[in-house]
């Protein structure tokens, strides 16, 4: 485990929340990148993030610092994240002219100077979120966490909860999904 | 036509997790099959395009939220149900290897015990159990002779099963009454010389 991290643990399980509010500070934004990406929404990205800081403050105990604490807490979120995914009824997709409640950030500025490129780009982008939307919160998460955030195997098999083996075939499974979803959307 | 397998090959190489022998298996195939070339090359586009995708950054800060909430909601960090990892025990270690030695010696000794019984008793409750007649065990001194000689020998009521009678021991057997004429003396007393005169 991080020293960092257990220098502001020790006290929070003593009742010192205010420690807890820098473990906030420390990894609200690796944490709401994956949450928004499974959500699609950043208000329920939010609520998200919330409820899974407050469910890790309350079971602080039970991390036993065999692992990081960010794959602990990452781990807590995810779940959060794919419940909350299920518990949807209406897909819901990307829309950056929400007014005031946007929280997404233009990745190149040159985008603007080039304008066949921006918008090739971004077509691509709204295909591939697309394509995205319909996996499932399980084949969505293992794509993510793989392709977006860098994991290995065994740290997605420790997030998720599961062997490796059905890391592996789950993302065999969401690749051959999305291959065809895109094969779909070209035709 | 790819088989499941080089399919499955083919994604672990686009996530970067093959071990060297894998590795090599996945250049053969690649080297071998255009249709696994034009696979993986799609399946490489996909991860790019996932990986080029905006990172979402949050323009608030939640500490001060969520620890808010905290108080307001009164919840506890589960610091009740942590362990004392700092407080020393109250017995010494080895007394608990003791009581651990102690327990097993108890539970050998017991099965020594059990099985033991179980052994002695076994063949003979095992012959009652099918029906069988359990010959008594003869002791290694004694000759062994044939024991239907020994039935043939005994008188008909006994060997049909009566309960045998065994020669009886005359000290053990009281002396039988026998019925007194009036004024006679019983055995052992002298008459009455009233009478006799």
């Amino acid at each position: 485990m991080n020293a960092d991290d257990q220098r502001l643990i020790a006290p929070c399980l003593d009742g010192d929340s205010a420690a807890f509010g820098e473990l906030v500070r420390r990894y609200q934004d690796r944490l709401y990148n994956t949450v928004y990406r499974l959500v699609e929404n950043p208000d329920d990205a939010l609520d998200v993030i919330q409820d899974a800081f407050l469910n890790a403050y309350q079971s602080l105990d039970g991390f036993k610092g065999d692992s990081l604490f960010f794959t602990w807490l990452y781990r807590i979120a995810v779940n959060t994240a794919i419940s909350h995914r299920r518990k949807q009824r209406v897909l819901l997709s990307i829309d950056g002219d929400r007014n005031g409640a946007s929280s997404l950030q233009p990745l190149d500025d040159s985008a603007f100077s080039r304008p066949g490129e921006a918008l090739e780009r971004a077509e691509q982008e709204q295909r591939i979120q697309h394509a995205l939307s319909r996996l499932s919160p399980e084949h969505r998460a293992v794509l993510i966490l793989k392709d977006m955030e860098g994991q290995k195997y065994e740290a997605m098999a420790d997030i998720l909860g599961v062997p490796v083996g059905t890391i592996r075939s789950r993302l065999h499974r969401a690749r051959a999904e999305l291959r065809g979803l895109l094969e779909k959307e070209e035709a | 036509m790819l088989t499941d397998r080089c399919r499955r090959l083919l994604t672990a190489y686009v996530d970067g997790e093959l071990t060297a022998r894998q590795q090599e298996a996945a250049l053969r195939l690649l080297h071998a099959s255009p249709e696994a070339r034009e696979l993986l090359r799609r399946m490489q586009q996909d991860a790019t395009a996932l990986r080029m995708l905006p990172r979402q950054r949050l323009d608030r800060d939640l500490s001060a939220p969520i620890v808010q909430l905290i108080a307001e909601r009164r919840l506890q960090s589960g610091w009740r149900q942590r362990p004392r990892l700092d407080r020393q025990p109250n017995f010494p270690a080895w007394a608990g290897f003791s009581a651990a030695a102690a327990a097993l010696l108890l539970v050998a000794l017991g099965s020594y015990l059990y099985f033991s019984a179980a052994m002695e008793e076994g063949p003979e409750k095992k012959a009652v159990a099918k029906g069988e007649t359990v010959l008594p065990v003869r002791p290694a001194d004694k000759p062994i002779h044939d024991v239907r000689r020994e039935q043939t020998a005994l008188p008909k009521n006994e060997r049909d099963g009566a309960v045998p009678v065994k020669p009886s021991d005359p000290e053990s057997v009281p002396a039988p009454e026998v019925a007194q004429a009036p004024n006679e003396p019983g055995p052992g007393k002298t008459p009455d010389a009233a009478i006799v005169a």
